[in-house]
């Protein structure tokens, strides 16, 4: 049986094919203006590889912008959700998600069953997203996947005071005008982020095990920058962190398929 | 059907009510064929100068007097021989507030600035004049584009101490609103006698416990009808002579009555907050498949709480009710009692979960929502908090956290 999910973010859509074995195939892609359109590409890319096609999926979950609209898709369930189903498949141990998304930032606090227990989300506001990494890389000529390695070599961070994203690409101007160095930017870019993500972990709360999600998590400098000022370590799920919120819609298309089978069944008998 | 038996108000209910706005559909889509009579009428009345009821008040040569918060007693104007319809102004269909942001800067709630806006835009020049409280800064602020930019013709501040303890306070407040009379008296001559005032309130009485009907068929267990119709027909309410309305909820309430239940919702939700008169919140939720059957908005459920004592001095009892009803987060001491009033409303429509909605820089509502959130939750009740501006043009945002919040709590 194959199971799929979609998950359509701000700046990339996501696609999961699960089977009897677990994951069987997986993609992501830079998403298109229209949510619909970058789910049916993503969908087509994933069904592509794994030499499948649209009639071999049993059941299809969709999830993130746009979710209610995607046609072959037979159920949506919010990405909140959806990343705490698929942080606990791939560690049993997880009890709160870090998403940090490139528009979202939320909090998710998942109980021993992977059930939804307490979520928080950013206000509207970039700060702490990949938006925020985003207006600083295109600010230092940067790709944001350059930020990351770069951040790990700085040595004294600079100090970002401003909540707002676009004050702190003026801030850094300022940096770069003062001389100070690329790493050291990067560097207090990254402990700015996590002290974003710190209040929102702050207000729902943090219980252990603790992960990080979403595109943001591959940066390693966020990630340690999140272990000390969060002051847990943030456990490894073994699995690409962009792809858990398509993973958790994938999960959820197996449960509610066998939940239609087992009504079906009682219904008949 | 007017207090004085005069044409205006029986002219106003032949009136032939021909509002060009369109009744939205019901969100649950299973309550049968659409209402036709006094529900499709009030939830689809045209707003401001729109209104035919208010076209016809006005044609008939009575005033309009506009108000923003519910510390301001109404029937002292519905009492006055000179004809005055009291109008509780929203800004539903505002669209932006370019205008208004010259004057009043982001950090001012954008409720206070869409009406502004919608002054500038010439929304409210159906409008006599306008009593403005100091209830909440944001909307003190405004005070002064309303005389200088809009230019109201009769504009009044009623002043509201920021405690009920003591004495002294509520003789503060009710020389406020004696002062408010006078100020009415002194721009149009006019001035109520007790009998009519207890005829104004004998009115507004029976409209409150109308409402609380109203309430009743949505708290029930089974409500017959969406949040959104309610909301829509409380917004008449406002825009309205309240005989002609009485009438006219009477009817709806009976209507709604004998209409099939709206059974098999996804979950019972109750929404908490300050003045909404826009549903697209209410929309929102209920496009998931939950139903929205009751409220503690300072627009809705707290607003026809309480009634006004017909005994003794009808002055000192409108006074009285409207400086003691059930407290704005303003107000401070009231915690205990907004909390217990927040949890009999819970209880009463055996909710499976509270919303509550605060307006960005409503620094009143973001602590009041947080701290009866904390305590709720602490009984046993679910609770999710929301920001979002007056003009929501970020539906998918709600929505997203209003869907967690229901698979939150297994719905």
């Amino acid at each position: 049986m194959i199971f799929a999910g979609v998950d359509v973010g701000s700046m990339t859509a996501e696609a999961v094919l699960l089977d009897d074995d677990g994951i069987r195939a997986s993609s992501v892609i830079v998403v298109t203006p229209n949510p619909v359109l970058s789910a049916a590409t993503v969908m087509d890319t994933v069904l592509r590889e794994s030499g499948l096609d649209y009639e071999d999926i049993d059941y299809c979950v969709s999830t993130g912008y746009g979710r209610e609209r995607i046609e072959f898709a037979q159920h949506d369930i919010s990405e909140i959700s959806c990343h705490g189903k698929g942080a606990f498949w791939a560690n049993p141990g997880i009890r709160t998600i870090i998403d940090v998304g490139g528009q979202d930032c939320k909090v998710i606090r998942i109980d021993s069953e992977g059930d939804l227990k307490d979520f928080v989300m950013n206000d509207k506001c970039a700060a702490g997203t990949g938006r925020f990494l985003e207006g600083v890389a295109k600010t230092l000529g940067l790709h944001v996947s350059d930020l990351g390695a770069l951040a790990l070599k700085g040595v004294d961070p600079v100090a970002i005071t401003s909540i707002c994203t676009v004050f702190t690409q003026f801030d850094v101007m300022t940096f770069l005008a003062d001389g100070r160095s690329r790493e050291d930017i990067c560097f207090g870019v990254a402990e700015a982020l996590a002290v974003r993500v710190n209040r929102l972990v702050k207000r729902v709360g943090v219980e252990s095990e603790v992960c990080i999600t979403g595109g943001v998590a591959k940066n390693q400098a966020v990630v340690k920058a999140c272990e000390k000022i969060v002051g847990h370590e943030m456990c490894s799920l073994g699995i690409d962190p962009q792809i858990v919120g398509a993973l958790g819609a994938a999960l959820f298309a197996r449960e509610r398929r066998a939940r239609a089978v087992n009504e079906t069944a009682t219904a008949a008998s | 059907m007017n207090i004085d038996g005069t044409p205006v108000a029986e002219d106003a209910g032949n009136a032939v009510c021909t509002s060009g706005a369109t009744v939205g559909s019901t969100q649950s889509g299973d309550c049968g064929k659409a209402p036709t009579g006094a529900v499709e009428e009030l939830a689809g009345l045209a707003l401001r100068g729109d209104n035919p009821y208010i076209e016809d008040w006005k044609s008939m040569g009575g005033k309009v007097i506009g108000y923003t918060c519910s510390y301001m007693p109404e029937e002292l104007l519905h009492a006055q021989p000179c004809k005055i319809l009291p109008v509780r102004m929203g800004a539903v269909g505002c669209s932006g507030t370019e205008d208004a942001d010259i004057y009043l800067h982001k950090y001012i709630c954008s409720f206070t600035r869409c009406l502004l806006q919608l002054g500038i835009e010439g929304e409210f020049e159906f409008l006599d004049g306008m009593v403005i409280t100091d209830a909440c800064d944001q909307m003190r602020r405004t005070y002064e584009y309303w005389r200088d930019e809009v230019g109201m013709d009769f504009l009044t501040m009623l002043s509201v101490p920021h405690s009920i303890e003591g004495e002294h306070r509520f003789a503060w407040y009710l020389e406020e609103v004696r002062r408010m009379g006078e100020s009415i008296a002194e721009k149009y001559g006019s001035y109520p006698s007790s009998q009519r005032l207890r005829e104004s309130i004998a009115v507004y009485n029976r409209y409150r416990k109308l409402m609380l009907e109203l309430y009743t068929l949505r708290s029930c267990a089974h409500p017959k009808l969406s949040g959104s119709e309610a909301m829509r027909i409380a917004r008449a309410g406002f825009n309205m002579p309240k005989e002609l309305f009485n009438e006219k909820l009477e009817q709806a309430i009976s209507e709604l009555s004998s209409r099939p239940a709206l059974d098999d919702c996804r979950a019972r939700i109750m929404i908490g907050g300050s003045y909404l008169d826009d549903t697209f919140l209410i929309d929102i939720i209920e496009s998931t498949g939950a139903l929205v059957v009751s409220d503690t908005l300072c627009s809705g459920r707290k607003y026809v709480d309480s009634m006004v004592d017909e005994e003794g001095d009808p002055m000192e009892a409108l006074a009285d009710r409207y400086f003691k009803h059930i407290a704005c987060p303003r107000m401070m001491g009231q915690f205990a009692s907004r909390l217990d009033f927040t949890r009999r409303i819970a209880e009463e429509a055996s909710v499976d979960g509270i919303i509550f909605h605060r307006l960005p820089f409503c620094d009143n509502h973001a602590v009041e929502n947080t701290m009866e959130g904390r305590e709720l939750e602490k009984l046993g009740f679910a609770t999710l908090n929301l920001e979002s501006e007056y003009v929501a043009t970020d539906e998918g945002r709600i929505k997203t956290r209003v869907q967690a919040f229901l698979e939150k709590i297994g719905k």
